[in-house]
Protein backbone atom coordinates (compact mmCIF):
# COMPACT_ATOMS: atom_id res chain seq x y z
CA UNK A 1 0.00 0.00 0.00
CA UNK A 2 1.54 3.31 -1.00
CA UNK A 3 2.02 6.35 1.22
CA UNK A 4 -0.61 8.14 -0.87
CA UNK A 5 -3.20 5.48 -0.05
CA UNK A 6 -2.27 5.53 3.63
CA UNK A 7 -2.49 9.33 3.55
CA UNK A 8 -6.03 9.04 2.24
CA UNK A 9 -6.98 6.50 4.92
CA UNK A 10 -5.52 8.80 7.55
CA UNK A 11 -7.34 11.71 5.95
CA UNK A 12 -10.71 10.04 6.50
CA UNK A 13 -9.89 9.69 10.21
CA UNK A 14 -8.73 13.29 10.45
CA UNK A 15 -11.82 14.63 8.69
CA UNK A 16 -14.09 12.66 11.00
CA UNK A 17 -12.61 14.47 13.99
CA UNK A 18 -11.79 17.75 12.24
CA UNK A 19 -8.11 17.61 13.12
CA UNK A 20 -4.97 18.03 11.04
CA UNK A 21 -1.88 15.98 10.32
CA UNK A 22 0.17 18.68 12.01
CA UNK A 23 -1.78 18.27 15.23
CA UNK A 24 -0.71 14.61 15.35
CA UNK A 25 2.92 15.68 15.29
CA UNK A 26 2.21 18.17 18.07
CA UNK A 27 0.93 15.26 20.18
CA UNK A 28 4.52 14.04 20.37
CA UNK A 29 6.06 15.61 23.42
CA UNK A 30 9.57 16.98 23.34
CA UNK A 31 10.21 15.69 26.85
CA UNK A 32 12.29 12.85 25.41
CA UNK A 33 14.14 15.05 22.93
CA UNK A 34 13.41 15.92 19.32
CA UNK A 35 12.16 12.80 17.54
CA UNK A 36 14.13 11.39 14.60
CA UNK A 37 11.10 9.72 13.08
CA UNK A 38 7.37 10.06 13.67
CA UNK A 39 4.84 7.80 12.01
CA UNK A 40 1.12 7.15 12.26
CA UNK A 41 0.09 3.52 12.35
CA UNK A 42 -2.73 1.25 13.42
CA UNK A 43 -5.69 -0.58 11.97
CA UNK A 44 -6.99 2.46 10.11
CA UNK A 45 -3.70 2.81 8.24
CA UNK A 46 -3.90 -0.90 7.44
CA UNK A 47 -7.31 -0.36 5.85
CA UNK A 48 -9.04 -2.41 8.56
CA UNK A 49 -10.34 -0.06 11.24
CA UNK A 50 -13.82 1.26 11.90
CA UNK A 51 -15.38 4.29 13.54
CA UNK A 52 -14.32 3.17 17.02
CA UNK A 53 -10.69 2.76 15.97
CA UNK A 54 -8.01 5.17 17.01
CA UNK A 55 -4.56 5.82 15.58
CA UNK A 56 -1.14 5.23 17.07
CA UNK A 57 1.69 7.72 16.72
CA UNK A 58 5.15 6.20 17.09
CA UNK A 59 8.18 8.38 17.74
CA UNK A 60 11.84 7.36 17.70
CA UNK A 61 13.93 9.41 20.15
CA UNK A 62 17.42 9.30 21.64
CA UNK A 63 16.19 8.91 25.20
CA UNK A 64 17.22 5.59 26.73
CA UNK A 65 15.54 3.41 29.31
CA UNK A 66 12.01 4.21 28.25
CA UNK A 67 9.32 2.36 30.13
CA UNK A 68 6.46 1.49 27.86
CA UNK A 69 3.11 2.74 28.90
CA UNK A 70 0.91 3.98 26.07
CA UNK A 71 0.06 7.61 26.54
CA UNK A 72 -3.45 8.34 25.32
CA UNK A 73 -3.95 11.85 24.14
CA UNK A 74 -7.08 13.43 22.81
CA UNK A 75 -7.13 15.66 19.80
CA UNK A 76 -10.64 16.91 20.23
CA UNK A 77 -12.64 13.68 20.31
CA UNK A 78 -9.97 11.68 18.49
CA UNK A 79 -8.03 9.19 20.59
CA UNK A 80 -4.35 9.04 19.76
CA UNK A 81 -1.95 6.60 21.43
CA UNK A 82 1.60 7.96 21.47
CA UNK A 83 4.45 5.53 21.97
CA UNK A 84 8.15 6.26 22.22
CA UNK A 85 11.06 4.08 21.13
CA UNK A 86 14.75 4.66 21.74
CA UNK A 87 17.13 4.75 18.78
CA UNK A 88 19.36 2.09 20.31
CA UNK A 89 16.39 -0.23 20.66
CA UNK A 90 15.07 0.14 17.14
CA UNK A 91 18.51 0.01 15.52
CA UNK A 92 18.77 -3.59 16.76
CA UNK A 93 15.69 -4.63 14.81
CA UNK A 94 17.43 -4.89 11.44
CA UNK A 95 19.49 -7.71 12.96
CA UNK A 96 16.37 -9.84 12.62
CA UNK A 97 16.95 -9.88 8.85
CA UNK A 98 19.65 -12.45 9.35
CA UNK A 99 18.21 -14.30 12.29
CA UNK A 100 15.64 -17.03 12.67
CA UNK A 101 12.89 -17.67 15.13
CA UNK A 102 12.82 -19.51 17.33
CA UNK A 103 16.39 -19.90 18.46
CA UNK A 104 18.17 -23.23 18.80
CA UNK A 105 17.59 -23.09 22.52
CA UNK A 106 14.58 -22.99 24.83
CA UNK A 107 12.72 -19.68 24.78
CA UNK A 108 11.63 -18.35 28.15
CA UNK A 109 8.69 -16.04 28.63
CA UNK A 110 10.82 -12.91 28.80
CA UNK A 111 12.44 -13.64 25.44
CA UNK A 112 9.12 -14.67 23.92
CA UNK A 113 7.42 -11.41 24.99
CA UNK A 114 10.35 -9.32 23.76
CA UNK A 115 10.36 -10.96 20.34
CA UNK A 116 6.62 -10.75 19.92
CA UNK A 117 6.62 -7.11 20.92
CA UNK A 118 9.43 -6.19 18.56
CA UNK A 119 7.89 -8.14 15.70
CA UNK A 120 4.60 -6.34 16.12
CA UNK A 121 6.36 -3.00 16.37
CA UNK A 122 8.30 -3.63 13.15
CA UNK A 123 5.04 -4.49 11.38
CA UNK A 124 3.49 -1.28 12.65
CA UNK A 125 6.43 0.76 11.44
CA UNK A 126 5.94 -0.91 8.06
CA UNK A 127 2.18 -0.30 7.89
CA UNK A 128 2.40 3.40 8.58
CA UNK A 129 2.29 6.92 7.22
CA UNK A 130 5.36 9.05 7.86
CA UNK A 131 4.84 12.40 9.54
CA UNK A 132 8.44 13.36 10.17
CA UNK A 133 11.86 11.94 9.40
CA UNK A 134 15.00 12.44 7.37
CA UNK A 135 16.23 10.26 4.51
CA UNK A 136 18.26 7.99 6.79
CA UNK A 137 15.31 7.18 9.02
CA UNK A 138 12.99 6.88 6.05
CA UNK A 139 15.39 4.33 4.62
CA UNK A 140 15.52 2.55 7.99
CA UNK A 141 11.72 2.21 7.96
CA UNK A 142 11.52 1.11 4.34
CA UNK A 143 13.66 -1.93 5.13
CA UNK A 144 10.59 -3.37 6.84
CA UNK A 145 8.75 -3.41 3.54
CA UNK A 146 11.12 -6.06 2.18
CA UNK A 147 10.08 -9.75 2.21
CA UNK A 148 12.18 -10.72 5.23
CA UNK A 149 9.75 -9.19 7.71
CA UNK A 150 6.85 -10.90 6.03
CA UNK A 151 8.70 -14.22 6.32
CA UNK A 152 9.36 -13.63 10.02
CA UNK A 153 5.67 -13.02 10.71
CA UNK A 154 4.60 -16.09 8.81
CA UNK A 155 7.18 -18.11 10.70
CA UNK A 156 5.95 -16.61 14.00
CA UNK A 157 2.43 -17.85 13.37
CA UNK A 158 3.64 -21.27 12.24
CA UNK A 159 5.47 -21.70 15.53
CA UNK A 160 2.61 -20.23 17.53
CA UNK A 161 0.24 -22.73 15.93
CA UNK A 162 2.51 -25.57 17.03
CA UNK A 163 2.78 -24.08 20.54
CA UNK A 164 -0.98 -23.80 20.98
CA UNK A 165 -1.57 -27.27 19.56
CA UNK A 166 0.89 -28.80 22.03
CA UNK A 167 -0.99 -27.09 24.84
CA UNK A 168 -4.29 -28.62 23.71
CA UNK A 169 -2.76 -32.07 23.79
CA UNK A 170 -1.30 -31.57 27.24
CA UNK A 171 -4.42 -30.15 28.90
CA UNK A 172 -6.70 -32.76 27.42
CA UNK A 173 -7.74 -35.34 29.95
CA UNK A 174 -6.74 -38.72 28.67
CA UNK A 175 -7.70 -38.24 25.05
CA UNK A 176 -11.28 -37.16 25.71
CA UNK A 177 -10.92 -33.94 23.70
CA UNK A 178 -14.05 -32.59 25.36
CA UNK A 179 -14.70 -29.75 27.76
CA UNK A 180 -14.94 -26.04 27.15
CA UNK A 181 -11.31 -25.45 28.03
CA UNK A 182 -10.05 -27.89 25.39
CA UNK A 183 -12.48 -26.44 22.87
CA UNK A 184 -11.30 -22.93 23.61
CA UNK A 185 -7.64 -23.83 23.25
CA UNK A 186 -8.25 -25.84 20.09
CA UNK A 187 -10.00 -22.78 18.70
CA UNK A 188 -7.03 -20.60 19.59
CA UNK A 189 -4.72 -23.03 17.78
CA UNK A 190 -6.95 -22.90 14.71
CA UNK A 191 -6.91 -19.10 14.80
CA UNK A 192 -3.10 -19.18 14.79
CA UNK A 193 -3.17 -21.52 11.80
CA UNK A 194 -5.48 -19.13 9.97
CA UNK A 195 -3.15 -16.25 10.84
CA UNK A 196 -0.39 -18.24 9.18
CA UNK A 197 -2.57 -18.69 6.09
CA UNK A 198 -3.37 -14.96 6.03
CA UNK A 199 0.35 -14.18 5.91
CA UNK A 200 1.08 -16.71 3.17
CA UNK A 201 1.50 -15.56 -0.39
CA UNK A 202 2.22 -11.97 0.53
CA UNK A 203 -1.01 -11.43 2.45
CA UNK A 204 -1.55 -9.06 5.32
CA UNK A 205 0.77 -9.37 8.31
CA UNK A 206 -0.92 -6.77 10.50
CA UNK A 207 -1.02 -8.08 14.07
CA UNK A 208 -4.40 -8.32 15.71
CA UNK A 209 -6.42 -11.51 15.38
CA UNK A 210 -9.59 -9.45 15.73
CA UNK A 211 -8.96 -8.29 12.16
CA UNK A 212 -8.40 -11.77 10.76
CA UNK A 213 -11.74 -11.86 8.95
CA UNK A 214 -11.15 -8.53 7.25
CA UNK A 215 -7.63 -9.56 6.23
CA UNK A 216 -8.78 -12.85 4.73
CA UNK A 217 -11.58 -11.06 2.91
CA UNK A 218 -9.11 -8.52 1.48
CA UNK A 219 -7.11 -11.33 -0.13
CA UNK A 220 -10.27 -13.16 -1.28
CA UNK A 221 -9.28 -16.23 0.74
CA UNK A 222 -12.82 -17.58 0.89
CA UNK A 223 -11.75 -21.03 2.03
CA UNK A 224 -9.92 -19.70 5.09
CA UNK A 225 -12.76 -17.29 5.79
CA UNK A 226 -15.20 -20.21 5.82
CA UNK A 227 -12.94 -22.03 8.25
CA UNK A 228 -12.79 -18.94 10.46
CA UNK A 229 -16.58 -18.98 10.58
CA UNK A 230 -16.45 -22.58 11.73
CA UNK A 231 -14.03 -21.69 14.52
CA UNK A 232 -16.28 -18.82 15.60
CA UNK A 233 -19.30 -21.11 16.03
CA UNK A 234 -18.79 -21.87 19.73
CA UNK A 235 -19.75 -25.43 20.74
CA UNK A 236 -22.58 -26.18 23.11
CA UNK A 237 -21.70 -27.38 26.58
CA UNK A 238 -21.95 -31.03 25.59
CA UNK A 239 -19.07 -33.51 25.27
CA UNK A 240 -19.99 -34.60 21.74
CA UNK A 241 -20.27 -31.01 20.46
CA UNK A 242 -17.09 -29.99 22.22
CA UNK A 243 -15.23 -33.00 20.86
CA UNK A 244 -16.43 -32.34 17.31
CA UNK A 245 -15.48 -28.67 17.57
CA UNK A 246 -12.00 -29.45 18.90
CA UNK A 247 -11.49 -32.07 16.22
CA UNK A 248 -12.46 -29.63 13.46
CA UNK A 249 -10.14 -26.96 14.87
CA UNK A 250 -7.27 -29.43 14.99
CA UNK A 251 -8.00 -30.40 11.38
CA UNK A 252 -7.52 -26.75 10.44
CA UNK A 253 -4.22 -26.82 12.32
CA UNK A 254 -3.18 -30.03 10.53
CA UNK A 255 -3.93 -28.48 7.15
CA UNK A 256 -0.80 -26.34 7.54
CA UNK A 257 1.20 -29.52 7.27
CA UNK A 258 3.23 -31.33 9.88
CA UNK A 259 5.37 -29.22 12.14
CA UNK A 260 9.09 -29.55 11.58
CA UNK A 261 10.53 -32.61 13.33
CA UNK A 262 13.31 -30.40 14.66
CA UNK A 263 10.93 -28.39 16.87
CA UNK A 264 10.91 -28.93 20.60
CA UNK A 265 8.62 -27.83 23.42
CA UNK A 266 9.99 -26.38 26.65
CA UNK A 267 7.85 -26.19 29.80
CA UNK A 268 8.71 -23.57 32.40
CA UNK A 269 7.32 -22.51 35.76
CA UNK A 270 4.46 -20.07 35.17
CA UNK A 271 4.74 -16.49 36.44
CA UNK A 272 4.40 -16.36 40.20
CA UNK A 273 5.30 -20.00 40.80
CA UNK A 274 7.07 -20.93 44.03
CA UNK A 275 7.88 -24.22 45.69
CA UNK A 276 7.41 -25.27 49.30
CA UNK A 277 8.68 -28.50 50.85
CA UNK A 278 7.48 -29.68 54.24
CA UNK A 279 6.15 -32.77 56.01
CA UNK A 280 7.19 -35.09 53.22
CA UNK A 281 5.41 -33.21 50.46
CA UNK A 282 6.05 -30.50 47.88
CA UNK A 283 3.72 -27.69 46.94
CA UNK A 284 4.04 -25.89 43.66
CA UNK A 285 1.86 -22.82 43.87
CA UNK A 286 1.24 -19.49 42.20
CA UNK A 287 1.27 -16.36 44.34
CA UNK A 288 0.65 -18.40 47.48
CA UNK A 289 -2.97 -18.80 46.39
CA UNK A 290 -3.45 -21.99 44.38
CA UNK A 291 -1.33 -24.92 43.35
CA UNK A 292 -0.72 -28.64 43.61
CA UNK A 293 0.51 -30.65 46.56
CA UNK A 294 2.70 -33.57 45.53
CA UNK A 295 3.48 -36.51 47.77
CA UNK A 296 6.08 -37.75 48.15
CA UNK A 297 8.20 -34.61 47.75
CA UNK A 298 9.29 -33.72 44.23
CA UNK A 299 12.66 -34.08 42.64
CA UNK A 300 14.87 -30.99 42.73
CA UNK A 301 14.27 -30.42 38.98
CA UNK A 302 10.94 -28.78 39.86
CA UNK A 303 12.39 -25.42 40.72
CA UNK A 304 10.78 -21.97 40.69
CA UNK A 305 13.12 -20.24 38.24
CA UNK A 306 11.00 -18.90 35.36
CA UNK A 307 14.04 -18.67 33.08
CA UNK A 308 14.89 -22.38 33.19
CA UNK A 309 12.58 -25.08 31.83
CA UNK A 310 11.40 -27.96 33.94
CA UNK A 311 11.35 -30.17 30.90
CA UNK A 312 11.83 -30.09 27.16
CA UNK A 313 11.03 -32.67 24.52
CA UNK A 314 9.56 -33.34 21.11
CA UNK A 315 6.20 -31.85 20.25
CA UNK A 316 4.35 -35.15 20.50
CA UNK A 317 6.37 -36.52 23.40
CA UNK A 318 4.70 -37.30 26.72
CA UNK A 319 6.33 -35.31 29.54
CA UNK A 320 6.67 -36.75 33.05
CA UNK A 321 3.31 -37.02 34.79
CA UNK A 322 4.25 -34.29 37.26
CA UNK A 323 4.90 -31.88 34.39
CA UNK A 324 1.61 -32.79 32.81
CA UNK A 325 -0.22 -32.11 36.07
CA UNK A 326 1.51 -28.75 36.36
CA UNK A 327 0.42 -27.85 32.83
CA UNK A 328 -3.14 -29.06 33.40
CA UNK A 329 -3.44 -26.93 36.51
CA UNK A 330 -2.06 -23.84 34.79
CA UNK A 331 1.10 -23.73 36.82
CA UNK A 332 3.34 -23.90 33.76
CA UNK A 333 4.25 -21.78 30.76
CA UNK A 334 5.35 -23.32 27.50
CA UNK A 335 7.16 -22.36 24.35
CA UNK A 336 8.46 -24.01 21.19
CA UNK A 337 12.02 -23.78 19.87
CA UNK A 338 14.36 -25.41 17.38
CA UNK A 339 16.30 -28.32 18.77
CA UNK A 340 19.55 -27.30 20.36
CA UNK A 341 22.40 -27.20 17.88
CA UNK A 342 24.83 -30.03 18.42
CA UNK B 1 -21.75 0.75 53.79
CA UNK B 2 -21.04 -2.89 52.84
CA UNK B 3 -19.23 -5.50 54.92
CA UNK B 4 -18.04 -8.49 52.92
CA UNK B 5 -16.51 -11.41 54.86
CA UNK B 6 -13.29 -12.56 53.22
CA UNK B 7 -12.06 -16.13 53.48
CA UNK B 8 -8.90 -15.58 51.47
CA UNK B 9 -7.37 -12.11 51.62
CA UNK B 10 -4.63 -12.79 49.06
CA UNK B 11 -7.13 -14.10 46.54
CA UNK B 12 -9.54 -11.22 47.04
CA UNK B 13 -6.85 -8.54 46.67
CA UNK B 14 -5.38 -10.25 43.59
CA UNK B 15 -8.77 -10.79 41.97
CA UNK B 16 -9.86 -7.18 42.51
CA UNK B 17 -6.60 -5.58 41.39
CA UNK B 18 -6.08 -7.86 38.40
CA UNK B 19 -9.73 -7.55 37.53
CA UNK B 20 -9.57 -3.76 37.65
CA UNK B 21 -6.67 -3.71 35.23
CA UNK B 22 -8.25 -6.27 32.99
CA UNK B 23 -11.55 -4.47 32.77
CA UNK B 24 -10.06 -1.03 32.23
CA UNK B 25 -7.34 -1.90 29.74
CA UNK B 26 -8.64 -4.89 27.80
CA UNK B 27 -12.37 -5.42 28.28
CA UNK B 28 -13.31 -1.81 27.66
CA UNK B 29 -11.25 -1.72 24.46
CA UNK B 30 -12.69 -5.01 23.23
CA UNK B 31 -16.23 -3.87 24.02
CA UNK B 32 -15.64 -0.70 21.99
CA UNK B 33 -14.39 -2.95 19.18
CA UNK B 34 -17.62 -4.96 19.40
CA UNK B 35 -19.71 -1.82 18.89
CA UNK B 36 -17.49 -0.45 16.14
CA UNK B 37 -17.37 -3.73 14.25
CA UNK B 38 -21.14 -4.19 14.43
CA UNK B 39 -21.74 -0.72 13.03
CA UNK B 40 -19.18 -1.30 10.26
CA UNK B 41 -20.55 -4.72 9.33
CA UNK B 42 -17.27 -6.41 10.31
CA UNK B 43 -18.83 -9.70 11.26
CA UNK B 44 -15.77 -11.67 12.28
CA UNK B 45 -14.26 -8.78 14.26
CA UNK B 46 -17.57 -8.49 16.10
CA UNK B 47 -17.54 -12.17 17.03
CA UNK B 48 -13.86 -12.29 17.93
CA UNK B 49 -14.16 -9.32 20.25
CA UNK B 50 -17.33 -10.68 21.90
CA UNK B 51 -15.21 -13.76 22.53
CA UNK B 52 -12.41 -11.64 23.97
CA UNK B 53 -14.75 -9.81 26.35
CA UNK B 54 -16.37 -13.04 27.53
CA UNK B 55 -13.07 -14.83 28.14
CA UNK B 56 -11.68 -11.92 30.14
CA UNK B 57 -14.86 -11.55 32.20
CA UNK B 58 -15.00 -15.28 32.94
CA UNK B 59 -11.35 -15.23 33.97
CA UNK B 60 -12.02 -12.29 36.26
CA UNK B 61 -14.98 -13.99 37.90
CA UNK B 62 -13.08 -17.24 38.22
CA UNK B 63 -10.14 -15.49 39.84
CA UNK B 64 -12.40 -14.41 42.69
CA UNK B 65 -13.45 -17.99 43.38
CA UNK B 66 -10.98 -20.78 42.70
CA UNK B 67 -9.17 -20.05 39.45
CA UNK B 68 -5.86 -18.47 38.62
CA UNK B 69 -5.72 -14.85 39.74
CA UNK B 70 -3.34 -13.66 37.03
CA UNK B 71 -3.85 -14.40 33.40
CA UNK B 72 -2.12 -13.11 30.35
CA UNK B 73 -2.49 -13.15 26.61
CA UNK B 74 0.66 -15.26 26.31
CA UNK B 75 -0.61 -18.21 28.32
CA UNK B 76 -1.83 -21.20 26.32
CA UNK B 77 -3.04 -23.18 29.33
CA UNK B 78 -5.21 -20.80 31.35
CA UNK B 79 -8.73 -21.99 32.08
CA UNK B 80 -11.42 -19.33 32.20
CA UNK B 81 -14.20 -21.90 32.27
CA UNK B 82 -13.78 -23.44 35.70
CA UNK B 83 -16.66 -21.32 36.99
CA UNK B 84 -20.22 -21.33 38.16
CA UNK B 85 -22.46 -23.22 35.72
CA UNK B 86 -25.20 -20.62 35.86
CA UNK B 87 -23.10 -17.72 34.61
CA UNK B 88 -21.23 -20.01 32.26
CA UNK B 89 -24.54 -20.63 30.57
CA UNK B 90 -25.06 -16.95 29.76
CA UNK B 91 -21.43 -16.62 28.64
CA UNK B 92 -21.63 -19.54 26.24
CA UNK B 93 -25.03 -18.42 25.02
CA UNK B 94 -23.54 -15.00 24.16
CA UNK B 95 -20.66 -16.63 22.31
CA UNK B 96 -23.01 -18.77 20.23
CA UNK B 97 -25.52 -16.00 19.62
CA UNK B 98 -22.78 -13.64 18.44
CA UNK B 99 -22.00 -16.12 15.67
CA UNK B 100 -25.65 -16.11 14.56
CA UNK B 101 -26.00 -12.34 14.18
CA UNK B 102 -26.93 -11.32 10.65
CA UNK B 103 -28.33 -7.80 11.17
CA UNK B 104 -27.30 -4.77 13.16
CA UNK B 105 -30.51 -5.02 15.18
CA UNK B 106 -29.69 -8.58 16.23
CA UNK B 107 -26.17 -7.47 17.02
CA UNK B 108 -27.41 -4.68 19.27
CA UNK B 109 -29.25 -7.23 21.36
CA UNK B 110 -26.00 -9.14 21.84
CA UNK B 111 -24.15 -5.90 22.62
CA UNK B 112 -26.69 -5.02 25.30
CA UNK B 113 -26.46 -8.47 26.89
CA UNK B 114 -22.69 -8.29 26.73
CA UNK B 115 -22.76 -4.91 28.43
CA UNK B 116 -24.79 -6.39 31.29
CA UNK B 117 -22.34 -9.29 31.57
CA UNK B 118 -19.49 -6.82 31.84
CA UNK B 119 -21.35 -4.71 34.40
CA UNK B 120 -22.12 -7.80 36.48
CA UNK B 121 -18.45 -8.75 36.37
CA UNK B 122 -17.46 -5.32 37.63
CA UNK B 123 -20.04 -5.59 40.40
CA UNK B 124 -18.56 -8.92 41.49
CA UNK B 125 -15.25 -7.13 41.94
CA UNK B 126 -16.99 -4.91 44.47
CA UNK B 127 -17.27 -1.77 42.35
CA UNK B 128 -20.65 -0.28 43.13
CA UNK B 129 -20.53 2.14 40.20
CA UNK B 130 -19.52 1.56 36.59
CA UNK B 131 -15.79 1.84 36.05
CA UNK B 132 -14.52 5.03 34.38
CA UNK B 133 -13.95 4.75 30.66
CA UNK B 134 -10.17 4.63 30.55
CA UNK B 135 -9.90 5.80 26.97
CA UNK B 136 -11.79 9.04 27.55
CA UNK B 137 -10.45 12.49 28.41
CA UNK B 138 -11.06 12.03 32.17
CA UNK B 139 -10.71 8.27 32.22
CA UNK B 140 -7.10 8.09 33.37
CA UNK B 141 -7.86 10.38 36.30
CA UNK B 142 -10.73 8.14 37.38
CA UNK B 143 -8.62 5.02 36.96
CA UNK B 144 -5.79 6.42 39.05
CA UNK B 145 -8.28 7.28 41.77
CA UNK B 146 -9.65 3.73 41.75
CA UNK B 147 -6.19 2.21 41.81
CA UNK B 148 -5.19 4.26 44.84
CA UNK B 149 -3.46 1.96 47.29
CA UNK B 150 -3.68 -1.03 44.96
CA UNK B 151 -0.02 -0.98 43.92
CA UNK B 152 1.04 -0.89 47.54
CA UNK B 153 -1.40 -3.67 48.44
CA UNK B 154 -0.03 -6.06 45.81
CA UNK B 155 3.54 -5.18 46.77
CA UNK B 156 2.93 -5.88 50.43
CA UNK B 157 1.30 -9.22 49.69
CA UNK B 158 3.67 -10.26 46.88
CA UNK B 159 0.90 -10.51 44.32
CA UNK B 160 1.05 -9.99 40.54
CA UNK B 161 1.48 -6.42 39.36
CA UNK B 162 -1.51 -4.45 38.19
CA UNK B 163 0.23 -3.51 34.97
CA UNK B 164 0.57 -5.93 32.04
CA UNK B 165 4.00 -7.56 31.60
CA UNK B 166 4.45 -5.77 28.27
CA UNK B 167 4.35 -2.45 30.13
CA UNK B 168 6.84 -3.44 32.80
CA UNK B 169 9.85 -4.07 30.61
CA UNK B 170 9.55 -7.78 31.24
CA UNK B 171 10.49 -8.25 27.60
CA UNK B 172 14.13 -7.46 28.19
CA UNK B 173 14.30 -6.18 31.73
CA UNK B 174 15.44 -2.70 30.69
CA UNK B 175 13.57 -0.94 27.97
CA UNK B 176 10.19 -2.20 26.93
CA UNK B 177 9.29 -2.66 23.28
CA UNK B 178 6.72 -0.06 22.44
CA UNK B 179 3.83 -2.31 21.68
CA UNK B 180 1.20 -4.34 23.35
CA UNK B 181 -0.86 -7.20 22.00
Amino acid sequence: MSQDVRRELLGEFLRRFDITVESLTHDVEDTFGDPHLVIVTGSILAGLGNQESDVDVYAVVDKEGLQFIPLVTFDGAARVDVRYFSTSEVNRWHDYRSSSWPAHAPVDRKAWLRYRGELESMVRFRIAYELLGDDAWRSWRQAFELPWLHDLVQRWWRIETARRAVAVRLIDDGGCWSGQRVAHRAGEAALAALECRAAQGGGSIFFGTKWLGERLRATSDDASLAELHEVLRWPERDPDHERAYAARCLEIVASLGSASPTLRVAIYPAPGVSRLDFSGRSMIHRWGIRGIEFAPALDAMYHQDESTPWWQGQLDEAPPEEVRELVRHDLAWLSVHEETAR
Amino acid sequence: MTALPIADTRRRVAAVTQGLTRMLIFVQAAYQDVRGALHAGQRETFQLQVRSVIIDCLSSRNAARSGEVSWTNDSVTSDPFAGDPEELGEALSLLRDAALVTTEAEGLVVVERLGRFVADTEAQLGFSEPLPELRSPNGMFGAIKLARGAFEAVDVLGLPSLLPAEWLGQGDGETAPGSVA
